[in-house]
């Protein structure tokens, strides 16, 4: 199956916020076996998403959402040419890392890969941003964070449909 | 054998096929109707609640999208492109394509049947019974050429809807012509005994209603059609032939095949074809019936359009709220182009807008940036942004029509349709006008572009595939339309046709509702035809 972004906006387009009791059977990160990437291509995923979507004081950040694990799924049920793509990307970064850091990962790198994103050039560049986008997708798809950072309160049986409460459009009728 | 002898043929069980086969069982003829798809379950087959985690490896591992949908039965290569490809959008199943529908319901206006056979005074009596049974629900908004029907009350808009509508009131102020209105669509906000389930406003009703509270075929007009002891349904069965007598001027059965492969002959006094506005061309050119005009598969035209989305800064105080509704579009953009015509296209065009944080139609936008920053701006973006997506008919020309390919066949050797789109100047040059109109809507309601096409091009336009219509137009000559102003083939007395294949002009409003209305009167008519004995 072919999952290029227009798939990704169908796939989200079919999404919705899980019940808790959905969202509990989602896996652990850390119990999950990745099977498209490697361990270590995993966990650099992890740590790519997080950084790029942190837990702050505004809610949970990609590790928690399991950003990871959708990524490595949809690599898993997409053609072989586009999970190697991401495993040369992601071996780019990993280079990268360990020429100009001397460490695997740190902050300093995610600014480094987020300066030229409107305007990429090299093949490291393009991968950030389609890694960038499918993080985001991911994250946005996670009921968790969909609840506690973005305050969505719907995916739910109300009686009547509030519309707008907001104070500027006091009382404005349907 | 027993020979079965039916009053009337219904194929196909969609919109147009579910309200013909209930409202000519109720006149008390026996009616077959024909679906080549089965009866699905709605919480079961279909349904838009859940997570897309859950089930994100074996959803993806049977090539589906994460949530269950009603879009896993449709048919995604029943035809051949030619030209601007516009997708698929068959859904075999009994109810068809009104299983997956928005529920959109807005009348045409007396405008809109100025080309046709028939006024709007004609369909008005049946827009307003069609209402009545979708549960259609609206505001009375006063508009002459999308006039108020038989509602139940309105859904609210979102904060979105109403700063675009502030953005609409200042340039009406200023002189232009245009209206926004709250969107009418079929499912119930009001309890009443008998009636469908009340919507509970979860936002999913394209995956398919799970409480079937929008309105399908499969859950009023054919349960009504089945109470009354006259209608039989015959699921899982595809028509492969249409049989006459030697005249060629009246049906005399149909042929379908089975699940199980058997052939069977249906014995019919008369036909309603109510495939899709491509089927239904389909099977008359292969049968080679209803065409001495030679416009079966002409006259085929689509909505179109292209979006473009607003942000709004003096949202950012509001509250995360529940904006899930009735699916993402709560408001209208209409009346443009109405009372005095443009100078750059022909036609018109409304402006379907939505807003707020709805998961199921995220419209996410990819900001700048990382960590906290762009966290902050994800959220900001997905409470405080409006869509406003365009829906035009694409100009009907002789480029745009429905032939047979004579290299493709399905699996019951029948040809495939050839679906021929190419967009045109006047499509490109509406659209060019949507995508100003709606910056200046969004500049005099004090927000921001987010997001527009670079360039307008054919390139940035997208065909709804769910929206064709036009290809056995309805006429009053018969050299140049297939059908009368009853739906009646003029060439062979006892054929009728039930969808929206019929329609003899496309405004910019959304089929359903006046195919449903369309289907309705000319079951009627048919029903009187046959009981004054004049079907041959």
């Amino acid at each position: 199956m072919s999952l290029q972004r227009r798939e990704f906006f169908a796939i989200l387009g079919a999404c919705a916020a899980s019940t808790p009791e959905l969202f509990a059977a989602s896996p652990d990160s850390a119990g999950y076996r990745p099977q498209a990437l490697t361990r270590a291509e995993y966990d650099l995923v992890d740590a790519l998403a997080e950084a790029l979507l942190p837990k702050d004081e505004s809610g949970p950040g990609a590790h928690d959402a399991h950003v990871a694990y959708y990524i490595d799924v949809v690599l898993k049920h997409s053609p072989a040419a586009k999970a190697q793509s991401w495993k040369n990307g992601l071996a780019a970064v990993e280079t990268l890392a360990q020429e100009r850091f001397q460490r695997s990962f740190t902050e300093e790198l995610m600014a480094e890969l987020a300066q030229r994103e409107s305007a990429p050039r090299t093949e490291l560049d393009h991968f950030f941003v389609e890694f960038k986008k499918t993080a985001i997708d991911a994250f946005y798809a996670s009921a968790l964070i969909q609840r506690e950072h973005l305050g969505y309160k719907g995916n739910t049986a109300v009686m009547e449909f509030a519309g707008c409460t907001h104070p500027d459009f006091e009382h404005p009728g349907i | 054998m027993r020979r079965t002898i039916y009053d009337v043929c219904v194929v196909g069980s969609g919109p147009g096929g579910g309200i013909s086969s209930y409202a000519l069982s109720a006149a008390g003829l026996k009616v077959a109707l024909v679906e080549s798809g089965h009866w699905l379950r709605p919480g079961m087959d279909y349904g838009g609640h859940g997570s897309i985690y859950a089930k994100l490896d074996e959803r993806l591992a049977a090539q589906r999208s994460p949530l269950l949908s009603v879009t896993d039965f449709s048919d995604k290569n029943h035809f051949t492109p030619v030209g601007d490809r516009p997708g698929h959008g068959l859904l075999r199943a009994v109810g068809g394509r009104s299983l997956c529908w928005a529920g959109h319901s807005l009348r045409f206006g007396p405008l809109d049947f100025k080309s046709w056979p028939i006024s709007y005074d004609t369909v008005a009596p049946y827009y307003a019974r069609a209402e009545r049974l979708m549960c259609v629900y609206g505001n009375k908004d006063g508009l002459w050429n999308m006039p108020d029907g038989e509602f139940q009350k309105g859904v609210p808009m979102r904060c979105g809807e109403h700063a675009l509508k502030k953005g609409v009131q200042r340039l009406k102020a200023q002189g232009r012509k245009m209206e926004f209105v709250p969107l009418r669509k079929a499912m119930p906000t009001e309890f009443h005994e008998g009636q469908r389930a009340k919507c509970h406003y979860c936002g999913h009703c394209m995956n398919g209603c799970e409480v079937d509270a929008k309105y399908t075929s499969a859950n009023t007009p054919i349960p009504l059609g089945l109470k009354t002891g006259n209608l039989t349904v015959l699921s899982g069965s595809m028509m492969t032939r249409i049989l006459t007598d030697e005249s060629r001027r009246r049906v005399r059965a149909i042929e379908y095949v089975d699940e199980k492969g058997s052939t069977t002959q249906l014995e019919c006094r008369a036909l309603v074809l109510a495939c899709s506005t491509v089927e239904t061309a389909r099977h008359l050119l292969i049968n080679g019936l209803a065409n001495s005009s030679g416009q079966v598969g002409r006259n085929l035209t689509s909505h179109f359009g292209l979006s473009v989305s607003a942000f709004f800064p003096q949202l950012r105080n509001r509250d995360a709220s529940n904006d899930d509704g009735t699916d993402y579009y709560h408001g209208l953009l209409s009346g443009l182009y109405w009372d005095e015509p443009s100078r750059n296209f022909a036609g018109t065009y409304q402006v379907q807008c939505g807003s707020g944080l709805h998961p199921n139609n995220p419209r996410i936008q990819y900001p700048a940036g990382f960590g906290r920053a762009l966290k902050r701006e994800l959220r900001e973006k997905a409470i405080c942004s409006a869509n406003m997506n365009m829906q035009g008919a694409l100009l009907a020309s002789a480029k745009k029509f429905v032939d047979l390919d004579q290299e493709r066949k399905d699996r019951y050797g029948l040809p495939l349709p050839r679906v021929h789109l190419h967009y045109e100047d006047n499509d490109v040059a509406m659209a060019k006008d949507m995508v100003a109109t709606s910056e200046e809507i969004i500049r005099e309601a004090h927000g921001e572009v987010l997001s527009k096409p670079e360039e307008v091009t054919e390139a940035a336009l997208q065909i709804d595939y769910n929206h064709w219509v036009g290809t056995v137009r309805m006429g009053n000559d018969a050299k140049t339309s297939v059908l009368n102003a009853d739906g009646q083939s003029h060439d062979v007395v006892n054929l009728f046709v039930g969808d929206s294949s019929v329609f003899a002009a496309y405004p910019e409003k959304n089929p359903t509702l006046t195919n449903i209305a369309l289907a309705w009167r000319m079951s009627e008519r048919l029903a009187e035809k046959a009981k004054r004995g004049e079907l041959g």
